[in-house]
């Protein structure tokens, strides 16, 4: 492209043609000729041929002539006594001046004169040495004159004479004149003949330079106007450019600012057109077809020369969503429109993808990831339109509060995959219980909510509770296992005062706790009475959450004695919680809320703390150094990703053994955490003991022990009773669990043993460990530290 | 010389120290052979006798030739007024004992008609005669 713009310096180095080299070089050699001919016209001119720097024949024979008579008028004046002697004597000097002169043809004027002429010039000269010297006077005069006189006129004569002596020697001067002169002129015409010539070619030279470069300067005119022509199209070229620069720029900003698809393709249809100076563009989207502004017929031309598809997903295969297409011959469409066209075609597929991005966005706004259902804010808007008064004003609009029973044991003991998994198959369920009409969303959790807007009876939401309800309970099969979970559904009518969806929801929230209350029922209908016990639950929920911070906990311990001997063998650690302004809650009360608000956690490592620092208080003042503490670990702790770490590092830090930690666990717990079984057995590995609480209150099974990662069994107090009420099956039961515990070579500590005749019976069975308030209820720290390491205190 | 303003005479010696004597070698174009003479510079005399290159002058010769010409000319062709040649006064036969020389390649060089021979005096004219031809005087 740069070289099209800038491909030659325009026209040519002028240069002559072989013609014009050859005629310039005539030209010189005429000019040379011409110039040696002027010099040699000169060198006859200079070399006296024709210059005055010579005397003729004629001149020199006319001055003899003259100063002949000059000296014969002298004679005579001195023959007359009117000139001396002298005055003859220079009259002669100056004659031979005169004729000692050479001449043209290089004779002195002496030579060329007649003999006459001579004769008579001795006969002067020996006459004049004969004559007295100054003026002649009278006599001498008579003496001379007439022999003087005679020889006067003697010379006169010859001097008159000496121009007739016209022979070849003045012939040959004035050949040799002539000769001269036509030399000169024959040079002359030479010259003025080679002058003509170098003047006639020199003419033609200039005329021929002349039009080649009238020629050249057409061609550079040309050349020029190519050049401005290819800089003009470069500009045109250059101004699309920018505008599609500026186009995209604009259409960019609008993308961004999610301006509508269709106002976005018609931008960027008519910048293709603009920006590819006025080329028809489309685009075809569906059954719409967008054209560029200005531009007629389009819609319907079948002319497609080239067309990008935009909207293309790389990963999936949709269809594009639509094609944009310029409208004409191939052949004539311009590398400037086609690239004009696909950089449109990206910016539509970007204007389609934002539109795509900002539907899906949307949608995660208003639905719930996991189970695609509505969520807390689309709910509440689908509940603030059917609270709208447009329907029959004898229609109720019921929200039903759904939350799953035993969901948290689902999620706890097999994990949130398995969790998430029931919620999604919950969903379905509901969405194929409930009418078209109805909306479930999903608040999070395992709460769901059913909107049932326009119902004909307020019953029918009963109904539909008991249905859910039923369905809920229906098994699942989740990774190979059979799950049940129940639903408690608390419902709520809006009034006539056309209630706000917050409320609504609110109070079909307090129904549902009620609901869970009472599980035989499982529904409950909102009444405003029911706020209060909400609130007080609320309000517990709140505490539990600030209990440790506030350090609102104490710290109990009950012993664990030998069955045979009462001698101290333990403490188990236990919390109580001293609410401000309530007074003492014991752990029944308040381990529910703080597991489901998940308080548990940091209760769990607050007890655990104090359990170790206790005990490593006491070794360091030589203390109950072979007792053990017990202490109670949830679920929900169990399964926090570092709980083995932290444990260890909390025993390392206090300097207490492991093997004086025992870790209680319920049934429930250990069964249902396979996942923390790795845990429990690093914790094990370290000398740590596990304990499995309240045993026999849950699902596992005898035979279950073998496999579970323990080495202590608390008896649960339901095996105390069997044992003291006679009760032959029962007492059977809790002989083998003794004896299977004892057989496995597990401990056991059983609880609850409230009389010598329950220590008893059990002592009957083997050794053993016992808790119970026969051994000592819960006590202080320092009440504990008191207490005999061979036999417990008695409350 | 005269003029208008009156005449200056000259001795042969006076003439002589009027400026700087110039010893000259020229080829004398009417015996036709180089000669070397003594001479005084005529653009000295004229400014020793108040004639400016303005003026217009007469030569003229013991036989009453004449020449007339500008001032200026003859100061710019280096005018001479030879006294000696050779080493020798010169006779009246060679064109004695004064008389008017031109080095070559200057204006008058090639006019033998300035060459006055046997130099008289030089005179100071209203304007130069037609022609300076030669006007014998019987």
């Amino acid at each position: 492209m740069a070289t099209e713009l800038f491909p030659k310096a325009p026209g040519e180095r002028p240069t002559l043609t072989l013609g014009q080299k050859i005629l310039a070089a005539v030209v010189g050699l005429l000019l040379l000729a011409t110039l040696t001919s002027l010099a040699y016209g000169w060198t006859i001119k200079t070399n006296g041929l024709f210059t005055k720097t010579t005397e003729t024949a004629r001149t020199n024979a006319v001055f003899t002539m003259r100063e002949g008579y000059n000296s014969a008028v002298e004679l005579e004046q001195y023959l007359g006594g009117n000139a001396s002697r002298r005055d003859v004597q220079i009259a002669r000097a100056l004659l031979q001046r005169r004729l000692s002169v050479v001449d043209f043809n290089g004779q002195q004027a002496g030579t060329t004169v007649p003999a006459q002429f001579v004769t008579a010039l001795n006969s002067f000269d020996a006459f004049l040495r004969q004559v007295p010297a100054n003026r002649l006077t009278a006599a001498e005069q008579v003496q001379w004159r007439a022999p003087g006189l005679e020889i006067a006129a003697q010379l006169a004569l010859a001097s008159a004479r000496v121009g007739d002596v016209d022979s070849k020697h003045y012939k040959d001067e004035a050949r040799t004149l002539d000769e001269a002169n036509l030399a000169f002129s024959t040079s002359n015409r030479r010259d003025l003949i080679l002058l003509s010539l170098s003047l006639i070619s020199g003419a033609l030279l200039l005329i021929w330079l002349l039009r080649d470069l009238r020629r050249r300067f057409a061609r550079s005119s040309q050349s020029l106007e190519d050049e401005r022509e290819r800089v003009r199209q470069a500009q045109v070229a250059l101004d699309r450019s920018a505008k599609l620069e500026a186009g995209q720029s604009r259409i960019l900003k609008h993308i961004a600012g999610g301006a509508p698809l269709v106002e976005l393709l018609h931008s960027i249809v008519s910048l293709a057109s603009d920006a590819s100076g006025g080329q028809a563009f489309r685009i075809v989207s569906g059954s719409r077809v967008l054209t560029s502004r200005g531009t007629t017929g389009v819609s319907t031309s079948t002319a497609v020369a080239k067309q990008w598809p935009f909207g293309v997903s790389a990963d999936d295969d949709v269809e594009p969503e639509g094609f944009l297409q310029v409208i004409g011959d191939s052949e004539l469409i311009s590398d400037q429109v086609l690239n004009v066209g696909q950089i449109c075609a990206e910016l539509a597929s970007l204007a389609v993808e934002r539109q795509r991005v900002s539907l899906q966005l949307s949608h995660q706004a208003t639905h719930d990831a996991l189970t695609g259902l509505p969520n807390r804010t689309l709910l509440f808007s689908r509940i603030k339109e059917a609270l709208l008064p447009t329907g029959p004003s004898d229609r109720s609009v019921a929200v039903l509060f759904c939350d799953l029973d035993r969901f948290k044991t689902v999620n706890d003991t097999m994990g949130h995959p398995a969790g998430d998994r029931l919620l999604s198959e919950v969903g379905h369920r509901l969405m194929n219980t409930v009418r078209g009409s109805d909306t479930v969303a999903r608040l999070g959790g395992d709460e769901f909510v059913i909107l049932a807007p326009a119902l004909a009876d307020p019953e029918d939401a009963i109904l539909l509770a008991a249905r859910v309800r039923e369905v809920i309970s229906e098994p699942y099969a989740i990774d190979g296992h059979e799950v049940f979970v129940g639903a408690s559904v608390g419902i709520a009518y809006a009034d006539q005062d056309h209630l706000a969806p917050d409320v609504l929801l609110r109070q079909s929230d307090v129904a549902m706790f009620h609901a869970k209350e009472d599980a035989t029922i499982g529904i409950f209908v909102y009444d405003s009475s029911l706020e209060a016990d909400v609130a007080a639950r609320l309000d517990l929920d709140a505490g539990i959450r600030r209990a440790v911070e506030r350090d609102e906990l104490r710290f109990d311990l009950q012993p664990i004695v030998s069955l045979s001997d009462s001698r101290l063998r333990g403490f188990e650690a236990l919390m109580r919680w001293e609410r401000p302004g309530v007074g003492i809650v014991m752990p029944g009360n308040f381990i529910d809320s703080a597991e489901s608000s998940g308080a548990i956690v940091d209760m769990g490592y607050w007890i655990l703390n104090k359990a170790v620092q206790t005990l490593a208080h006491w070794r360091r003042a030589g203390q109950f150094s072979d007792v053990r503490m017990s202490v109670n670990v949830s679920a929900r702790q169990l399964r926090e990703a570092n709980f083995g770490a932290r444990v260890l590092e909390i025993l390392e830090r206090s300097g207490v053994q492991p093997s004086a930690l025992i870790i209680e666990l319920t049934e429930g717990t250990l069964i249902q955490s396979s996942m923390a079984h790795a845990t429990l057995d690093l914790l094990r590995s370290h000398g740590i003991s596990v304990a499995l609480d309240d045993f026999g209150t849950g699902y596992s099974s005898l035979t279950q022990l073998r496999s579970l990662p323990v080495d202590i069994i608390k008896l649960d107090r339901s095996f105390v009773l069997p044992l003291t009420d006679d009760n032959g099956a029962n007492s059977a039961i809790t002989k083998a669990v003794v004896h299977l515990a004892q057989a496995m070579s597990l401990e056991l500590i059983v609880e609850g043993i409230e009389t010598e005749s329950e220590r008893d019976r059990f002592l009957a069975l083997g050794d053993m460990m016992g808790q119970g308030y026969l051994f000592g209820r819960p006590v202080s720290t320092d009440i504990a530290a008191n207490l005999s390491p061979t036999g417990a205190l008695r409350s | 010389m005269g003029g208008t303003a009156g005449t200056v005479a000259y001795t042969l010696n006076q003439l002589e120290s009027v400026g700087q004597l110039q010893t000259v070698t020229i080829y004398e174009p009417f015996v036709k052979k180089n000669q070397t003479f003594k001479a005084v510079m005529v653009k000295d005399l004229f400014a020793a006798a108040g004639i400016s290159g303005s003026q217009f002058v007469d030569t003229l010769a013991l036989n009453n030739y004449k020449y007339d010409d500008s001032a200026a000319n003859l100061i710019s062709s280096d005018a001479l007024i030879a006294t000696e040649v050779d080493g020798q006064p010169i006779p009246i036969d060679q064109g004695g004992p004064i008389r008017l020389i031109f080095k070559a390649g200057t204006p008058l060089s090639t006019n033998l008609d300035a060459w006055n021979w046997s130099l008289m005096q030089i005179s100071v004219i209203a304007s130069p005669t037609p022609t300076p031809t030669p006007t014998p005087t019987a």
